[in-house]
């Protein structure tokens, strides 16, 4: 599928270094849609559930150090905290690689510029959807050393935009007709990083 | 001479963009030189490094190398900013020849004031310097053949001689620079240039979508350069008025149109996914990959081919440094609505108050 190539176009290129080579980048392992809910056990309290807002919990982790010149990787996970099936437009999130700002990144404060491409896109399909089961939890991980500049020594601090840019409850809302996109708020909470040279 | 500002100017405006002239859609190393001609030609403090990204050039495109400097030495060694590449080097430190015969440098020549601090830049050891330049601006190109191309310096103060490696590469003859500039039409005269293998139909294609988007962008800066007020098509597409908003705007405009009429763009078509209309690096100006759904939309109205250049020229970061908050009118018309803040650094806002369709007064 043509997205394909746009996905390790988006991993390999970033820092301008050699854009143009495809060295077969790996691309993101993305989790096929909702597979199973995790256990049981793991869920908590039952919630009152939400019919207009559903509940997306989202959590990133990194690896808290890095050294100078290593890719750095964060994990992104979406959780369905509600009692119905919810499906969550992948655009602009990790889910789909890096094709935009789905970050914000600093260096000890400082604000990176994103050097990523940034996409026009056409409707979406169903495909550009995950579908994640009550409890379960959709991830992907995407390599953030591509398209910020993680080259100097210091503590970065990787923030989520704050947004999914559509969130369906219904599966006949898939893909989402006339653009009449729910955008949904959700907050991860920021990781750090510190990047070290040795 | 107009032409070798356009160049200056183009050569200040692209320090970032080092290497986006290389071709992403031409095979690569393919016009590299050879491996013996690749190696730096050390030479006291600096070397000189020449590259360039397509073994062949045609008639229309511009002729680029891209030139890298490097401090080798221990100590920093200081230049004057008209020799360096990405500063403004507009003068004949290239030594070009076509089939073994010099080319005469045909670009203006400067008076300088010499010894002013202000126009030196300094490397530090280790540290180097590089970006685009411009040949066809500069050197006579009107015949056919392989082109041989050198950066030399000769020796002045603090800076020992230094000569590149040469790069060879055929380029098609072309009309002299200034009649070229004549002949060539709006389009090419400013640079519009294509990678990617794109077909002589998608380039055409591509030529009127780009004059389009130049109107597009003229007519949105003259818009905005009314008097301020709380417009409907202001609103609609950036929300809430505010003077200080509306005159980001402008700003955003006035850029977009002053690089759809002045910058170096490269159009690249290799990209064929059908989800996408386009795509650019915000941070690599000016090259920008249209997609499968850019070939089957309109040149002009909603999601146009226009309009969707006017979108990805706004994305550059030395342009109107805009992102992607929301995608498609309706979710742009709630976006102005909920946040106007990111209304006005949307690209697609920007796209559709310069597509004005349906158009609002």
């Amino acid at each position: 599928m043509g997205r394909m190539n746009l996905t390790w176009l988006a991993v390999l290129t970033a820092a301008g270094v050699t854009a143009c080579t495809p060295k077969p980048a790996e691309a993101p392992k993305e989790q096929q849609a909702p597979v199973a809910a995790t256990p049981p056990a793991a869920e908590p309290a039952k919630e009152p559930a939400a019919v207009t807002t559903p509940k997306l919990e989202c959590a990133l982790s990194v690896h808290p150090k890095a050294k100078l010149n290593e890719p750095v990787e964060v994990l992104f996970k979406l959780t369905n905290r509600s009692e119905t099936p919810v499906w969550v437009l992948k655009w602009q999130t990790p889910l789909e690689g890096i094709l935009g700002t789905v970050f914000q990144i600093t260096r000890d404060g400082e604000e990176l510029p994103y050097q990523g491409p940034m996409v026009k896109r056409a409707a979406p399909n169903a495909d550009a959807y995950a579908a994640i089961a009550p409890g379960a939890t959709v991830e992907n991980t995407v390599e953030v050393s591509q398209a910020w500049d993680f080259k100097k020594p210091g503590t970065y601090r990787i923030t989520f935009r704050d947004d999914l840019m559509d969130v369906a409850t219904r599966k006949e809302d898939v893909p989402r007709a006339g653009g009449e996109y729910k955008s949904t708020p959700v907050t991860c909470a920021p990781v750090d990083v510190t990047v070290a040279a040795r | 001479m107009s032409k070798s500002l356009r160049g200056f100017k183009w050569l200040m405006g692209t320090v970032v963009g080092v290497s986006l002239l290389s071709g992403c859609g031409a095979p690569p190393a393919e016009g590299e030189s050879t491996p013996a001609e690749a190696t730096e030609q050390a030479q006291g403090a600096l070397t000189a490094q020449v590259s360039v990204g397509k073994a062949s050039m045609a008639a229309s495109e511009r002729v680029t190398v891209e030139v890298t400097l490097t401090n080798t030495s221990a100590a920093p060694v200081s230049l004057y900013k008209w020799d360096a590449p990405g500063e403004g080097l507009n003068e004949g430190r290239l030594s070009v020849s076509r089939d073994g015969q010099p080319v005469e440098y045909t670009g203006a020549h400067f008076k300088r004031v010499q010894g002013r601090a202000e126009d030196l830049i300094t490397l530090a050891p280790g540290q180097s310097i590089s970006g685009p330049v411009v040949v066809s601006d500069a050197y006579d190109l009107s015949v056919s053949g392989t082109y041989t191309i050198r950066y030399e310096l000769e020796a002045r103060a603090g800076v020992t001689a230094l000569a590149s490696n040469s790069v060879s590469l055929f380029i098609e003859g072309r009309r002299t620079s200034h009649e070229g500039a004549q002949a060539m039409g709006t389009v090419t005269a400013q640079g519009l240039s294509y990678s990617g293998a794109c077909t002589s139909s998608e380039q055409t294609t591509i030529t009127n979508a780009y004059n389009s988007a130049k109107t597009y962008s003229n007519n949105a800066y003259t818009y905005l350069s009314g008097t301020p007020s709380a417009t409907s098509r202001y609103t609609t597409w950036f929300g809430t008025y505010s003077s200080s908003g509306w005159s980001t705007v402008k700003t955003h405009f006035n850029n977009i149109k002053n690089a759809f009429a002045s910058a170096a763009v490269v159009v690249d078509c290799s990209c064929n996914d059908s989800g996408t209309y386009a795509y650019v690096y915000p941070s690599s100006p000016y090259k920008i990959y249209v997609c499968g759904a850019f070939w089957s939309a309109p040149n002009t109205g909603t999601d146009s081919r226009a309009g969707t250049l006017v979108h990805e020229m706004s994305h550059f970061t030395v342009v109107a440094g805009t992102d992607d908050w929301a995608y498609g009118q309706t979710a742009a018309k709630n976006l102005a609505r909920s946040n106007a803040t990111r209304a006005r650094d949307n690209a697609d806002s920007h796209e559709y108050f310069a597509e004005n369709n349906p158009s609002l007064p």
